[in-house]
């Protein structure tokens, strides 16, 4: 099944200045994708149309099979439950504890208070933060926040998750574990999307790369995506 | 549904408590305590309206002077008791009526001392016609210098006015209930502008439009419950005060279960009106976002 289809998706700001043209590319199920490019080539703005943060200028855009032109606000807000995002300036909020912070998408789904407490700490758990998440956010170092921002992503179990730079806080040997952490989820199904700058995480990985120049795509590397 | 839930959501969590909740507070339990006070007048002005009505409706004055003889009085109360209409009459003795002048005069209105009139307190039956004219020239006749004073027109003249007012009020109450809305739907904005970037994230992390809505529009019901309360009972406190510190006919008293309606449908407006503009306000902020 085609998670995500990108048909000659395009986004111009203010005055017709082109950030992203032409964009098409379609992710199945389970595919694991890096999204490469200099800084400023458009990778944040991709992202944010795919994870229905920001309109297209051109072009049509399907997730899970369903044309996001067609569908209403309810609807739209039923298929972000389905994605889970690591936002580049991750986007904590200080006055919550780390474990609230990665309750909240269970939250939005309305999952019981108990079942929410299991989810979390087995996620928190997973990611090497399970004695951490009663303080708050502000308390913990950069990579701890990270990983809090990562955990609230992937907690609800996403078919789709798009991760902004995920690695940027981190040292070479926690941003493999995390590397190797998508990819346990990938074999699971969901597919993943990681956008990065960082060449020593998508060397060390065969998964197929698709770079953006200029807000257009040069082809994958690696094979896959189309 | 869990009460719990109806008084904090997760979702509330994510938006911390600010200075908006106080101010909403505050402001609104001033509206409250103008509207409540408002509403309080409009009850006690109807209260004083009905008395009025009932003690000077249906009533007529005769005023003899006081060098009238006795015979002469009995040959008036026996022409009132013919006359068609008249249901009543009480010949007020001088004691009684020296009483009466004495709010205007003070204690020097003794019978002794002034030539006071006699006067006969006359009550139609409701709705007649006596045919004044007649009646006073009839009287004229037989006690010269006798007046017949018809309360009516006065009691016209204080109708209209009391109209008047109550329409002031009802129009004052209407300004302030409006500028509750308007104030609560300015600080669901104000809230969301201050935590735009909790809002922003739980609109991108799948939180539907009314799942948002919900946890403002809770937090909105909550103050102005609190702050409506606050202004109804202060209201409610200020009107017995003066009630009790300048007693008039119709004196207001803590048993008077209108004046509890009044202050609670004060506190359910007030809840209501703020709860729905700030679940206006903040679909309208949303629908902005994609």
């Amino acid at each position: 099944m085609a998670v995500v289809t990108l048909d000659g998706i395009g986004r111009n700001y203010g005055a017709g200045v082109a950030v992203l043209s032409e964009i098409s590319l379609t992710l199945e199920a389970g595919e694991f994708c890096f999204l490469t490019g200099a800084p400023g080539a458009g990778k944040t703005t991709l992202l944010n149309i795919i994870a229905l943060a920001a309109e297209p200028s051109a072009g049509r855009l399907t997730l899970f099979e369903t044309d996001i032109a067609a569908v209403d606000r309810t609807a739209r807000a039923a298929l972000r439950r389905r994605i889970g995002i690591v936002f580049q300036d991750l986007r904590l909020l200080d006055h919550l504890s780390a474990r609230d912070n990665i309750a909240l998408p269970l939250h939005v789904t309305g999952m019981a208070d108990a079942e929410i407490r299991e989810h979390v700490g087995e996620v928190a758990s997973w990611l090497g933060i399970g004695g951490r998440i009663e303080l708050s956010p502000a308390a913990l170092s950069p990579d701890e926040r990270q990983r809090v921002a990562i955990a609230r992503a992937i907690v609800s179990r996403p078919d789709l998750l798009l991760a902004d730079e995920p690695t940027s806080h981190m040292d070479g040997e926690s941003a493999l574990t995390l590397m190797r952490a998508f990819e346990q989820l990938s074999r699971v199904g969901t597919t993943v999307l990681i956008a990065t700058s960082d060449l020593a995480v998508t060397r060390q990985s065969q998964h197929p790369r698709i770079h953006l120049e200029a807000g257009r795509l040069t082809g994958p590397e690696n094979g896959h995506p189309r | 549904m869990n009460p719990r839930a109806f008084i904090r959501t997760p979702l509330d969590l994510a938006l911390p408590r600010d200075a908006t909740g106080l101010l909403l507070i505050s402001t609104l339990a001033l509206i409250g305590y103008l509207a409540t006070l408002g509403g309080l007048m409009l009850v006690l002005l109807g209260d004083d309206l009905r008395a009025w009505n009932r003690s000077l409706n249906d009533s007529l004055t005769l005023q003899i002077p006081a060098e009238t003889s006795a015979a002469r009085i009995e040959m008036s109360l026996a022409l009132l008791r013919q006359t068609p209409g008249i249901a009543e009459l009480r010949l007020l003795d001088q004691a009684e009526t020296a009483r009466l002048l004495e709010r205007w005069l003070g204690p020097a209105a003794a019978p002794d001392t002034l030539p006071i009139p006699r006067l006969i307190d006359i009550r139609t039956e409701p709705g007649a016609a006596v045919d004044l004219p007649d009646l006073r020239q009839k009287l004229a006749a037989i006690t010269p210098g006798a007046q017949l004073d018809d309360h009516r027109p006065a009691l016209a003249i204080h109708r209209r006015a009391a109209t008047r007012l109550a329409i002031l009020i009802a129009l004052g109450i209407a300004t302030v209930a409006a500028f509750a809305l308007v104030l609560s739907a300015a600080m669901t904005k104000l809230r969301l502008l201050l935590h735009r970037g909790a809002v922003e994230l739980l609109h991108l992390i799948g939180a539907a439009d009314a799942d948002l809505a919900w946890p403002v529009q809770l937090a909105a019901l909550r103050q102005s419950l609190v702050g409506g309360a606050i202004g109804a009972v202060a209201a409610l406190l200020t009107v017995l005060v003066i009630g009790h510190l300048m007693p008039l006919d119709a004196t207001p008293s803590v048993g008077d279960w209108r004046l509890w309606g009044v202050a609670l449908a004060v506190i359910v407006v007030t809840g209501a009106g703020a709860m729905s503009a700030a679940r206006l306000a903040v679909l309208r902020q949303l629908a902005r976002m994609p």
